[in-house]
């Protein structure tokens, strides 16, 4: 074994230790003056869930260029579609409303895709700030009759599987968490070294000569958008256990900047670069709970920063 | 001639408003031949270009390649039935490397899927495998060896110019279209593409090219076709295109057209 390949193979099991401890480890209270931060096991299973959504937000934006500005609104569709399946009079088993949410959030975002994917760059940002805002309206005028209006949809303890409910003990859900976003940055690594994964970066560079390299612009598309859908709505659906509730407060057009500015923090395309800018965000979110709303001046400073010195992210590829 | 030629161009027509970037232009590009397409400025070389690849339909006329119409047809349906190009203005992959830039080329004589890429399938192995040692080898073909792993868009011009051509090769095209290859490159630079591109008829390519240059395309072409302002207006083997006085008109305008290009 070359020396880098040790080295790699020692920093995996190093991070693999670390995670399966953090059980063990937190939480954690770290207190200075009257300032206190505590951490706990709730907040590294809230980071493996934003680690999955900002797999498909990188899906569409760093891979395909695709920029979203409302992908919250297929993370609010997974996770009613959760709340959905598991609230309904003959509740259907955890694993196949988590499916479900899957698949309609990803199949919703590939029709919406169908329709607006031929327009570009900024008005494709429009559409899907539009849609976003659309479906947290809709969620909060009862949808359907199934989505509860503005008190959401709560999960008792009678909904929610013995073993992921966090209120009995949080390290299931922890793990389950861990194993979904670890499972997701796979994906997406493997795929950036694919055909598919090349196609989608070329159309993101230049159109017309992918189109003369033999790539079908609009399928491509399709695929990285209804994909990415797909990741929102796992995310989602993990995201309703985790809360308990769907609530379309949580839904807001905030988030769905939060997760775009995770992306652009980490770097485009990078799937280890995303993977640290999701959690370094959440931290510093955490950390700096004291100073309230003031948070997103100086998150919007900082961005600002990272576009004039480093816009390609902490570990995106220069271009 | 008793074979069908590989492309056969039929009175093509693209008007763009009340512009006729192409009239009713006609010409055949017979298999193993380099034909060059010349012309003044403007006067609708890559405008037959694009209509041949797909970026815009024809207005009129028909494009036949091997024996069967590809007018109006998508841009990657051209490619994958086997016309490769290259752009005037170069369109690499700025942000992608090298490697890179010439794998996608090989998108339509591979096959495998998300889901092959995902459990890393045999089809997917044999595949990557398969590209990436063919991409290597079209990077020595072309001249751009060792710089794989550099980003496209740190490679010198002349350099750029010969990655663009290895991406069009990847896809194993029966024709391939070059356009301006050798704009803005240096004497030298000229004629290390002229090599090139007689090498690549050696290996049974078939070749039509742009070019702006009367001295590069003389001794390189089997066949000149000429357009002016969207019209052919001369066709024949190099000596003969030379010499017809209205080529010469074209090219060095009488006293009364000289605003015109």
């Amino acid at each position: 074994m070359t020396r880098d390949a040790k080295l790699r193979l020692s920093g995996w099991i190093l991070t693999i230790l670390f995670l399966a401890s953090l059980p063990r480890l937190l939480p954690v209270t770290f207190v200075l003056g009257d300032y206190r931060i505590d951490l706990g096991l709730h907040h590294a299973t809230l980071c493996a869930l934003f680690v999955i959504m900002a797999m498909g937000v990188n899906l569409s934006i760093g891979f395909a260029g695709l920029l979203d500005l409302g992908f919250i609104a297929f993370i609010a569709i997974g996770s009613y579609m959760m709340s959905i399946s598991l609230t309904f009079r003959s509740p259907v088993p955890w694993w196949i409303a988590l499916v479900l949410a899957i698949l309609v959030a990803g199949t919703v975002r590939a029709t919406l895709g169908a329709t607006c994917l031929r327009l570009r760059g900024d008005y494709l940002a429009i559409v899907t700030l539009g849609f976003g805002e659309i479906t947290r309206v809709a969620l909060k005028n009862n949808l359907f009759g199934l989505t509860g209006g503005p008190d959401g949809i709560f999960l008792g303890s009678a909904s929610i599987p013995d073993f992921l409910d966090q209120s009995r003990n949080p390290v299931p859900l922890y793990f389950l968490s861990l194993a979904f976003a670890a499972g997701s940055s796979f994906a997406l690594s493997r795929w950036k070294r694919s055909r598919a994964g090349r196609a989608w970066e070329a159309v993101r560079e230049d159109e017309t000569a992918a189109a003369a390299s033999g790539i079908n612009i609009f399928r491509a598309r399709l695929w990285a958008y209804g994909l990415g859908g797909a990741f929102g709505g796992l995310a989602g659906g993990l995201f309703a256990i985790y809360n308990t509730i769907s609530h379309p407060s949580d839904y807001d057009f905030v988030e769905s900047v939060k997760i775009v500015a995770m992306v652009v923090l980490g770097g485009m395309g990078s799937t280890g670069g995303v993977i640290a800018g999701s959690v370094l965000f959440l931290l510093l979110l955490e950390i700096f709970r004291g100073l309230a709303e003031y948070r997103m001046l100086i998150f919007g400073a900082t961005l600002v920063c990272l576009m004039l010195f480093r816009p390609q992210g902490l570990a995106g590829r220069r271009s | 001639m008793t074979a069908n030629p590989l492309l056969e161009i039929r009175n093509l027509t693209r008007r763009f408003g009340g512009l006729e970037a192409a009239a009713d232009v006609s010409f055949r590009v017979e298999t193993n031949a380099i034909v060059a397409l010349i012309g003044p400025n403007g006067a609708g070389k890559t405008t037959v270009f694009n209509v041949v690849t797909g970026i815009y339909p024809p207005s009129e006329g028909d494009i036949v390649f091997c024996d069967s119409s590809v007018a109006g047809l998508r841009s990657d349906d051209i490619c994958r039935l086997g016309i490769a190009r290259t752009f005037q203005n170069i369109r690499l992959f700025a942000g992608m490397t090298v490697l890179e830039n010439v794998l996608v080329g090989r998108h339509t004589r591979t096959g495998s899927t998300l889901g092959d890429a995902l459990i890393n399938s045999r089809r997917h192995r044999r595949e990557e495998e398969e590209s990436r040692e063919r991409a290597r080898h079209l990077l020595r073909f072309v001249g751009v060896p060792g710089l794989e792993d550099e980003l496209a868009s740190n490679l010198p011009y002349g350099l750029q110019r010969r990655l663009e051509i290895a991406r069009a090769l990847a896809s194993e095209p029966k024709l391939i279209l070059l356009d301006e290859p050798a704009a803005g490159l240096t004497p030298t630079e000229k004629s290390g593409l002229r090599e090139l591109v007689l090498t690549m008829k050696e290996d049974g390519h078939t070749i039509l090219l742009i070019e702006h240059c009367m001295k590069f395309v003389m001794g390189l072409s089997d066949h000149i076709v000429v357009l002016d302002h969207g019209r052919k207006i001369s066709e024949g083997n190099p000596a003969a295109v030379r010499n017809d006085p209205a080529v010469i008109e074209a090219y060095l305008g009488v006293a009364t057209e000289q605003a015109a290009s």
